[in-house]
């Protein structure tokens, strides 16, 4: 295995050299689970959270491609942000229909994993590894896209993403921001509570502006009101 | 809709501002409980009000939010969905919930979008409108929030107002309730002490803003003369933040007698709410600004002496009950709306002179057996008035008579015609309207007949069948540049609703009607009374107020 990790180092060392330095001293994720899947492809569990299917992660990326979120972002040439690397099977196959892949992995200790599970060597030149939220500023029209069991596992780091995100965009433009952004209601999908909100529909609603209000528009309204009176 | 029994009604009253509108809110409470018999009666308020709700014996069952945790709540959760998932889980209590009625106090956002999560069969109050921009509410209403682009016209007490949700047809109460318990008045007797000087003033030094507060020079000069010359015990209440005002009114009464600050009781931070409702009761007399203490005083009827400076107007927040005393600065640009901060010495606080004070003081203490201030001493820049009820809520009558304004005779006949429209069970009665006059010269300005000719003008465009365009249009060009008229003619353009559309025209009837009545009233008594002004139909002095 070393050999595939060196060669996917040496790759990014060519990319981006701060970033493999990094990777290189980096210690792999505690609590990290290296199984087979059913297809015979490795797969993850960080304490307790499985990252990718268990019967087949290259299958269950490939789904992404398919999604509604991936296939508009395509068709409006924007740029997919993956949040999370995993083992790297939503990175690759994102890699196989984009020009350009920006990843956001919290852990170094990640990529340590992946690339010494999975050949990147195809694929490096199209992925872009961002470190911080300002590097967003580079690609404005980037789309976050979340792989859901890596916001589990880094929640905090999410919001700090999502967070910055939002703050750069003003308060008046939000809706716009939703209303413009494909699929958007997919970012909810693994996070979300058991009664997943139809933001999409509700945004609209607030746009459209007509007709009684619905719980969830008056929740999307009040949400708006505390955060903006503060109290 | 289905129809609910009156006595089975399940009712939700939101109230989440302070606990002085909490106070404000019994009353309504009362109504309620009084037009729906036997109904379960819940409240809404901000979690730092619960333990003033839960003093309510008209209540049932209490509800509170925090709204600032709710934010707290809502930041922490991942993205735009989590927010809102975790918003939703933090008010299930609310929106699992099903009432008959429910019933917004508040005119603020938030509130308004709480009340519309709440499932409901019927919903009072301001709301959201359809362009998810505008708050929305019953036509009354939009009166009074017409009618706040002229303050001065003004002539309904907030309570008064509130009570009209209930849909009740008459006065529910005689005041504001704040039940006290013999543990509470234990505890302030022990908080007073045993050498309590008789009569007891106590003084509330503090207000939410600076052009609301009186001078704490000014108080400890009037605690000077009550201290000398009525052998009166002083006290200060209020809230921790307020304990520098107390300091200052300390340095101030020592300059003028340095042994005196030693024999004030200084209870400024030491009481919740509840000790503080025990001691006002024992006082003889509050002196005040507007503030929940005053509206507590009036729930334990303690009598009050209100000093309203600034934005604060009697007619809209003054003392509710009957026999309280309010000194009214009334300056060219009173009331102001508190986010002025333009003003840069808020010079209509000094206005109210600790003499004033003093002599409004000493007639509430010894039962109005001493002098009332002369009209010289007002000056044209303070009134003096007496709360009084009648079978609508509380009046502010003034003591000292003097000539009454265009404003003042048009506040009235706003308040009389606004009165029946409110509550349709009021009727006007000519006898009543003229015994509120009593003491007042007579006079009817001018502006009078201009205001009587519009609103006839006004009454025959509503009789006629025009489009809705084409009748706002001629009542807009009618009303022209009469800003007195401005109230009624947008409430008029803004109700959707035929039957309210109906009432406000007969509104008109009823203003036009008491306006007659003024001008049979002016014609009917001779001129030149109290103070001797004799012009008849001249127009008053402007900046000069008093009012029935």
């Amino acid at each position: 295995m070393v050999d595939l990790f060196e060669r996917n180092l040496n790759n990014l060392l060519e990319l981006d050299p701060e970033l493999a330095a990094r990777v290189r001293m980096a210690s792999v994720p505690d609590q990290a689970l290296i199984l087979p899947a059913r297809s015979g492809r490795p797969t993850l569990t960080v304490k307790g959270i499985s990252l990718h299917s268990r019967f087949d992660p290259v299958a269950e990326a490939e789904t992404l491609l398919k999604s509604h979120m991936i296939t508009e972002a395509g068709g409006k040439g924007l740029v997919p942000a993956l949040f999370g690397l995993g083992l790297g099977y939503q990175a690759l196959a994102l890699a196989g229909s984009f020009e350009l892949v920006l990843v956001i992995e919290p852990d170094p200790g990640m990529v340590k994993l992946a690339f010494s599970h999975l050949d990147f060597t195809q694929a490096l030149p199209r992925l872009r590894f961002l470190t911080a939220p300002s590097a967003f500023e580079q690609y404005p029209a980037a789309l976050l896209v979340p792989h859901p069991p890596s916001v589990r596992l880094h929640r905090t780091a999410f919001r700090l993403w999502t967070d910055q995100l939002e703050a750069r965009r003003p308060a008046a433009e939000l809706n716009k921001f939703l209303m413009d952004l494909p699929g958007w209601e997919e970012l909810l999908v693994g996070f979300d509570s058991a009664q997943p909100v139809d933001l999409l529909g509700l945004v609209r609603a607030v746009h459209r502006g007509t007709g009684p209000l619905s719980e969830g528009e008056t929740l999307i309204l009040l949400l708006h009101e505390l955060t903006k009176t503060g109290r | 809709m289905k129809r609910i029994a009156d006595e089975n009604k399940n009712i939700l009253v939101i109230q989440l501002a302070r606990f002085g509108d909490f106070l404000q809110t019994t009353p309504l409470l009362a109504a309620l409980k009084i037009r729906h018999p036997g109904s379960h009666l819940a409240v809404l308020v901000n979690s730092d009000q619960e333990a003033v709700a839960a003093n309510n014996p008209h209540l049932d069952e209490i509800l509170s939010v925090n709204l600032a945790e709710l934010k707290r709540s809502a930041e922490k959760s991942l993205g735009l969905g989590g927010k809102i998932a975790a918003l939703r889980e933090k008010l299930g209590f609310l929106t699992r919930r099903r009432f008959d009625l429910v019933i917004n106090l508040n005119t603020s956002r938030p509130a308004a979008l709480l009340s519309a999560l709440i499932p409901a069969g019927e919903r009072r109050g301001p709301r959201l409108g359809p362009d998810r921009q505008r708050l929305i509410t019953a036509p009354w209403a939009d009166l009074i929030i017409n009618l706040m682009t002229r303050r001065r016209l003004i002539r309904f007490n907030l309570v008064d107002l509130l009570v009209c949700y209930s849909e009740i047809e008459f006065r529910p109460t005689d005041g504001l309730l704040y039940p006290l318990s013999l543990r509470t008045l234990g505890q302030a007797g022990f908080l007073l002490g045993p050498d309590v000087h008789r009569p007891l003033v106590g003084f509330q030094l503090g207000s939410r803003h600076l052009t609301r507060q009186w001078p704490p020079e000014h108080f400890a000069a009037l605690a000077e003369r009550l201290m000398v010359e009525d052998r009166a015990g002083i006290v200060l209440v209020g809230a921790p933040r307020e304990k520098p005002l107390a300091e200052t009114f300390l340095h101030h009464l020592s300059a003028i007698d340095p042994s005196a600050p030693s024999r004030v009781i200084n209870l400024m931070g030491r009481t919740s709410i509840d000790e503080l409702a025990g001691v006002l009761a024992e006082l003889d007399l509050l002196v005040t600004t507007d503030t929940g203490t005053m509206h507590l005083a009036a729930a334990v009827d303690t009598p009050i002496l209100a000093l309203f400076t600034g934005p604060a107007f009697c007619h809209e927040t003054g003392p509710y009950g009957a026999g309280h005393l309010i000194l009214q600065a009334m300056t060219e640009c009173s009331p102001c709306l508190e986010k002025d901060a333009e003003c840069p010495d808020h010079f209509c606080r000094r206005l109210i002179t600790p003499d004033l004070a003093a002599s409004a003081a000493r007639w509430l203490l010894s039962g109005g057996r001493t002098e009332l201030p002369e009209a010289a001493d007002l000056g044209h820049k303070v009134s003096l008035f007496i709360s009084d009820l009648d079978e609508f809520g509380v009046v502010y009558r003034p003591l000292v008579s003097n000539r009454l304004s265009a404003p003042d005779l048009t506040a009235l006949v706003y308040r009389e015609a606004g009165r029946s429209f409110m509550r349709p069970a009021y009727r006007l009665e000519r006898e009543r309207l003229i015994r509120g006059l009593k003491g007042h010269d007579p006079g009817y300005p001018s502006e009078l007949e201009d205001l009587s000719k519009a609103l006839k003008k006004m009454e025959r465009i509503l009789l006629e069948k025009n489009s809705g365009g084409e009748t706002r249009d001629r009542l807009l060009k009618t009303a022209g540049l009469n800003h007195d008229l401005q109230p009624v003619v947008k409430t008029i353009c803004s109700a959707a609703d035929k039957v309210y559309a109906k009432s406000l025209g007969a509104m008109l009837s009823d203003m036009v009607q008491v306006l007659s009545w003024l001008e049979a009233w002016s014609e009917s008594r001779p001129h030149g009374g109290a103070n001797g002004s004799a012009s008849f139909k001249t127009p008053a002095r402007s900046g000069q107020m008093s009012g029935p």
